[in-house]
């Protein structure tokens, strides 16, 4: 009987394994079936949406007659800056800073016709955070063939990277050179810009901007007895500026560009001499791009320029340079090495120089964090050290012209 | 300092001039740029031997991150048709437009094509699009020309602006797009075959770039390495992606060719299989046509889905 039982038992336990063997590949294919299914039905409402969707990218895929198409492209950058320094005299020493708040409204007006305002705010250099006109300005695309005109206040075609706002500087501190004699941040003015593309040879790209300005940037002042600052251009008053710009491609993926500009004007009266300063700037650029597999660019650029004013440096030249490297190995990281070397207007005798080593993380296209290790010398200072950390964040769409 | 400005300005010239060689091309051939390999490609097949092609993007380029370059804007200058993706894929190209000052090929005139016209978007986003949505595109996912079906409605589109800049070859363009159409259509039930085990089969790719192309065969997206469009893979999105594969039993890793191999091969270590890469443009894995880049991409579905 119990051998009986033992038996019974066993087909008992063989029929279940037996049945659920059977029964798993039936829950799977049915599991499969439902799985298609639903992907069958997910792909039916996505061919009805995309039917009811307009085909045209012009077009809104919002509700119709709202206000808000209106609106212009509006973006919001934030910058801020942390400067670890060995000079116990600076005031900024060890200190997280918000650096600038630029708002910009960019939209067409009437065809063919931009309009680009930039609204900036430096709450760590201005205690009531005061917003301005960082630029603001008309675009005429294509006025006529090859020829852009541009009306309103500006960032001025002098050099190769004057043009570009600071959260599209690929370092943390402006090469010492521009700031000491172009502008602390970018020489801007008031006028009219045109940008003429000539008719050269296919791949050779050569453009001729000439401006006419009028209040330029004004010159920035050290905060401290121990660091000198060169005054910028100094072009307060009226002032001209011609750029030629050359692009060759030099290979598929490779890209030589050679720049040539001068700038020439005055300052404002001084209040107390009544005196003017006259302003000669020039300068010479050389960029090479190479580009590579995904996001990989490597980057070689050098600018040198020449300073002459009649009452600052008394007729005298001051020059600088910088060279800067930079390599992108994917879409998120890069490494720059900048060299810069830069005389004073004030003092043509003296000059300061530094070395930067730059790594940047880019964590979105608008949103990136930079660290900067800068080993320079100053005149009257000595040598120095100084770590930046540069973080940005940005939102909403935000356009420049070619950079 | 006027006469310092006459100086510099008579030397310009004068350098220009001696630059300005070879302005004239020797044939009457249409001048078509266009945004991607891709285009090019197929604005190839169209405007046969009555165009040149060139394309802005290079193969294996990342063309959400392209850096104009001056020399593309003296092409745009030139350039009888310029074609685009659209979709907010290449805004890079519309600082391009508007520096080449070319009214022949401006936003709206008759050598402007946007190749996304007609075509059937998916993923437009339905809600608020912010930061946190990663670098999303507000018209939708920008990658529909990895479906061979939509190469059909960029030939289309390409085929009227050819006809547009040079109607007196309108005949030869719409042979040319014809023929084109049937190729595609010979290729396309080749493809179908292919791939018509894996109906519904789950797939796993980088970026979330092959949304047409497993629409159109009927497969079925598992999830990306990138955890949203544009933000690198974390190391919590990875855990997770590897879990739910396993759980799921799913095989099929698919990279696209320019994106770094180290989550990938992660992932494929962890879930015990082996991915494989598909070519991001026309001209990279040796594919140098169209055809040849849908040809790849089927043939390494298949291989990851077996």
């Amino acid at each position: 009987m119990k051998q009986m039982l033992l038996v019974m038992v066993c087909i008992l336990l063989a029929a279940g394994w037996a049945y659920g063997d059977e029964a798993s590949p039936g829950a799977n294919s049915e599991i499969e079936e439902l799985r298609q299914r639903i992907y069958d039905l997910e792909q039916k409402i996505e061919e009805l949406q995309a039917q009811q969707a307009p085909s045209d990218e012009t077009e809104s895929t919002s509700e119709v007659g709202g206000r808000f198409q209106q609106l212009p492209d509006i973006s919001f950058i934030l910058q801020a800056k942390a400067k670890f320094t060995d000079d116990k005299a600076d005031p900024d020493r060890q200190k997280l800073q918000l650096t600038e708040a630029e708002l910009a409204l960019q939209s067409y007006v009437y065809p063919e016709v931009r309009l680009d305002a930039f609204i900036a705010g430096c709450p760590a250099e201005h205690e009531h955070s005061h917003f301005h006109i960082h630029e603001a300005y008309v675009t005429y695309i294509g006025l006529k063939q090859n020829l852009n005109v541009m009306i309103g206040q500006k960032f001025v075609p002098f050099g190769r990277v004057n043009q570009l706002h600071n959260h599209s500087w690929l370092y943390a501190r402006q090469p010492l050179v521009l700031s000491n004699l172009v502008a602390p941040e970018s020489l801007a003015g008031q006028g009219i810009l045109l940008d003429y593309n000539l008719p050269v040879s296919e791949n050779l790209f050569a453009r001729v901007d000439v401006g006419f300005w009028a209040n330029g940037s004004e010159s920035e002042q050290s905060d401290l007895p121990n660091i000198m600052v060169g005054p910028g251009a100094d072009l307060t008053d009226r002032f001209r500026t011609i750029r030629l710009w050359l692009g060759k491609s030099v290979a598929e993926t490779a890209e030589l560009e050679a720049g040539w500009s001068w700038a020439g004007g005055r300052s404002e009266e001084d209040a107390a001499t009544l005196a003017r300063n006259y302003v000669h700037l020039r300068g010479v650029d050389i960029s090479y791009r190479r580009f590579g597999r995904g996001a990989r660019r490597l980057l070689l650029r050098g600018e040198y320029v020449w300073r002459k004013g009649t009452l600052d440096s008394g007729g005298a030249s001051a020059v600088g340079y910088y060279l800067f490297a930079n390599y992108r190995w994917d879409r998120y990281n890069s490494i720059g090495l900048l060299y810069d070397w830069s005389k004073f207007p004030q003092d043509t005798f003296k000059h300061e120089s530094a070395v930067s080593f730059i790594l940047t993380h880019q964590f979105s296209e608008q949103y990136y964090v930079r660290l900067q290790a800068t080993m320079g010398s100053r005149p009257n200072a000595g040598s120095y050290n100084e770590l930046w950390l540069h973080w940005a964040w940005g939102i909403g769409p935000h356009t420049h012209n070619l950079e | 300092m006027m006469k310092t400005l006459i100086r510099c300005l008579v030397v310009i010239f004068a350098c220009c001039t001696v630059l300005a060689f070879g302005t004239s091309r020797a044939d009457a051939a249409v001048d078509v740029v266009a945004s991607t390999p891709e285009l090019a490609s197929i604005a190839k097949y169209v405007g046969g031997s009555k165009v040149t092609v060139y394309s802005i993007a290079k193969p294996d380029q990342d063309y959400h991150l392209i850096e104009p370059r001056p020399s593309d804007v003296s092409r745009i200058a030139k350039a009888d048709l310029v074609v685009r993706v659209g979709l907010d894929l290449d805004l890079w190209f519309d600082a391009l437009l508007n520096a080449a000052a070319n009214p022949k090929v401006r936003r709206g005139a008759a050598g402007y094509v946007d190749a996304s016209r007609g075509v059937d978007r998916l993923e437009v986003p339905k809600g608020k699009v912010t930061g946190a949505s990663g670098d999303i595109h507000i018209y939708g996912n920008p990658h529909y020309y990895y479906d061979p079906q939509n190469a059909k409605i960029i030939a289309r589109n390409i085929c009227e602006g050819l006809a547009r800049v040079s109607a007196r070859d309108r005949d030869y363009f719409e042979d040319n797009y014809k023929r084109f159409v049937d190729e595609l259509e010979q290729h396309i039930s080749k493809w179908q075959q292919r791939l018509k085990p894996y109906k519904g089969k789950p797939v796993v790719t980088y970026h979330r770039s092959a949304s047409y192309f497993i629409r159109r065969f009927g497969l079925r997206y598992f999830g990306q390495l990138e955890p949203k469009p544009g933000i690198p893979p974390s190391p919590s999105h990875i855990s997770q992606l590897i879990k739910h594969m396993k759980e799921e039993n799913v095989k099929a890793l698919v990279v696209e060719s320019i994106y770094p191999k180290r989550f990938p091969d992660l992932v494929a270590r962890e879930v015990g299989i082996k991915y494989q890469v598909v070519p991001y443009s026309v001209g990279s894995m040796g594919t140098k046509t169209y055809i040849d880049l849908i040809d790849a991409w089927v043939e390494r579905f298949a291989k990851a889905l077996e």
